[in-house]
Formats: C-alpha cells, structure tokens, sequence
C-alpha cells in the first residue's frame, strides 16, 4: 500500500521496494509451527496427572526423610543424666538396679518416637530373667 | 492518515476466540495470514534464512503460550511483530555471543543465492543493508511486514507521526544511498 505525502521520487523508491522480489518462509516451517501447536495440547490436558504425580512424589519424598531422620535421631537425654537420676532415685542404690533402671529410661526413650523396640525390650528381658 | 487499522480486526477476533478454544484451524489461519510477512521482517532484521524462521516459530509458540491473554489485545498483527522483534532481538544477541567466542569473528549471513531477475533488486538490497539497524527495521516493517504506521508505532513504542516521519527519512537514506 502507497503511502500519502510521500514526494515522486520517494514514492517511486518505495514502489520498488513493494515490487522487488519477496522471500518467502520454507514449506516446512508451517508445519513446525503447526506441529508445534499440536504438540501442545495433549501437554496442557495432561498438566494436572503431572502435577498430581509430582505432589505425590514430593509428598513422598518428605515423609521418607522426615521418617529417616526420625529413626536416627539420638533421643536419649545427655551425658549419664539418666543412670544418676535413677541412681539417686532407686530404693537399695545398688549399682545393679541404677544400670536396670538406666536401661528401662534407654528402651523408654527409644520407644518414643515410634522407633524400633526389639533391642530395648531383649536387654530388659536378659535382665527381668536373671 | 488514511491507510491506518487502528481498531480491532473483527476476524482478528474470530482468529483470537479460535485460538482460545484451542481450535487448529485457527492456529493455521494466523500461520497462514501472519507468518510469511513475519518471515520477510525476521529475514530482514536477521539475515539469515534459518534464524529468520527460528525467530517466526518462537512467535507462534508464544502467541499459543499466551493465547488467554491475546483477548485484550487490540491489534493482533501490532502485537505479533513486537513479539518477533524480541525473538529477533534474543536471537541476535546468541549469534553475537557466538561470533565472538567462534574463531569466524562473522559478518551477517549472506543472502542465500536466488533468482534476482534484475541488478536494482541487488543495489536495493545492498543499499538496504548499508542504513543504520533501525532505520532498516522501519523500512522493513513497513514494507516486508505491510505494517500501517499506527501497527509500527505500537511495535516501536512510538507515536504514529514520529512513525511516518522516520520513515520517510530512512527512504531519504536509501535514496541517498542508492545514488551515492
């Protein structure tokens, strides 16, 4: 389309411009363009089942470190706290009874935080059956 | 002036709802009424033949990325053009990145050998290529991409009348250019 208020020479100038030879775009390039288009689609309908997934996964993941981190987390109370308190709590203060009682606050804080119990539970039988 | 589409296209907006119900047609329609106009103005600002389409299918991909927000848009073509000159501008600067750390410290592609039935049309070329980037960017938005000044002026971020004037001075340019 000629542009108004141009002067003759101008406007001539511009007309060879319009009539020159005009390049255009490979036929392949649509069909990237199209496919490209196409190849979205079925991405955004399946946006929400890969949303979901990664959630899922996510959520997954979390509880599994949290429950790992949980399982060896050292919950016993510091330093020998524990055998002096039952030491001094303990009817004949023998140090026999201090280590039994020592024990039962070990396997008492081990069963806590849901962790396992076979260990805690076997030194209190090897004891109670002495 | 006369010439201008300053208000939205009525099938401008068919192409658009198409696009937002996600209908192919109307992805090709646009493909088909933008796409080699862009092409010819990609080519221009870029030179070479394969950036030039790299550039022409990122603003396809774009404008169907985005195509919910296209409602609000009042000229669809206006906008398609700005979206290719930041692609043609991202590309550029890759190729610049390129060129310096590449042992071809490079000139712009050259053009691809075609069948140019007259020597005007290489003195034109030759001329176009000699004008400073924007006064060859305007050249080539209004002629390979058939923008009116107001769609040039939305591009650019200009005023239509600073549109028309630029470029008529870039066609002083290239008349000069021509001659000289």
């Amino acid at each position: 389309m000629a542009t108004p208020d141009l002067p003759p020479e101008l406007a001539e100038l511009e007309r060879r411009l319009q009539q020159r030879h005009k390049q255009e775009p490979s036929a392949s390039l649509r069909q990237r363009v199209l496919d490209a288009g196409r190849g979205r689609e079925p991405v955004a309908a399946g946006g929400f089942w890969r949303f979901a997934a990664a959630v899922v996964a996510a959520a997954l993941l979390a509880i599994n470190l949290s429950m790992s981190a949980a399982n060896n987390t050292d919950w016993r109370l510091a330093g020998d706290a524990p055998r002096g308190d039952v030491a001094g709590g303990s009817d004949d203060g023998s140090d026999r009874e201090a280590r039994r009682q020592a024990l039962l606050f070990e396997a008492r804080s081990r069963l806590a935080p849901a962790g396992p119990v076979s260990r805690p539970t076997s030194s209190l039988r090897m004891f109670s059956d002495e | 002036m006369g010439e201008e589409r300053s208000m939205q296209n009525p099938s401008d907006r068919l192409l658009i709802q198409g696009l937002v119900q996600g209908e192919e047609q109307a992805f090709a329609a646009l493909y088909d009424r933008l796409g080699p106009a862009l092409f010819r103005v990609a080519r221009a600002l870029l030179g070479g033949r394969q950036d030039a389409e790299d550039a022409v299918h990122e603003v396809f991909v774009g404008l169907l990325r985005s195509r919910h927000s296209l409602v609000g848009v009042q000229n669809l073509r206006a906008y398609a053009f700005a979206a290719l000159r930041t692609s043609a501008g991202r590309i550029a600067a890759a190729r610049k990145k390129e060129r310096r750390t590449s042992a071809d410290l490079g000139e712009l592609p050259a053009p691809e050998p075609r069948a140019m039935n007259a020597d005007q049309d290489a003195a034109l070329e030759r001329a176009l290529r000699s004008l400073p980037a924007e006064q060859c960017e305007l050249i080539a938005l209004k002629i390979d991409g058939e923008l009116t000044f107001v769609e040039i002026a939305t591009c650019l971020g200009i005023s239509p009348n600073t549109a028309a004037s630029r470029y008529r001075y870039a066609l002083e340019k290239l008349r000069a250019a021509l001659e000289g």
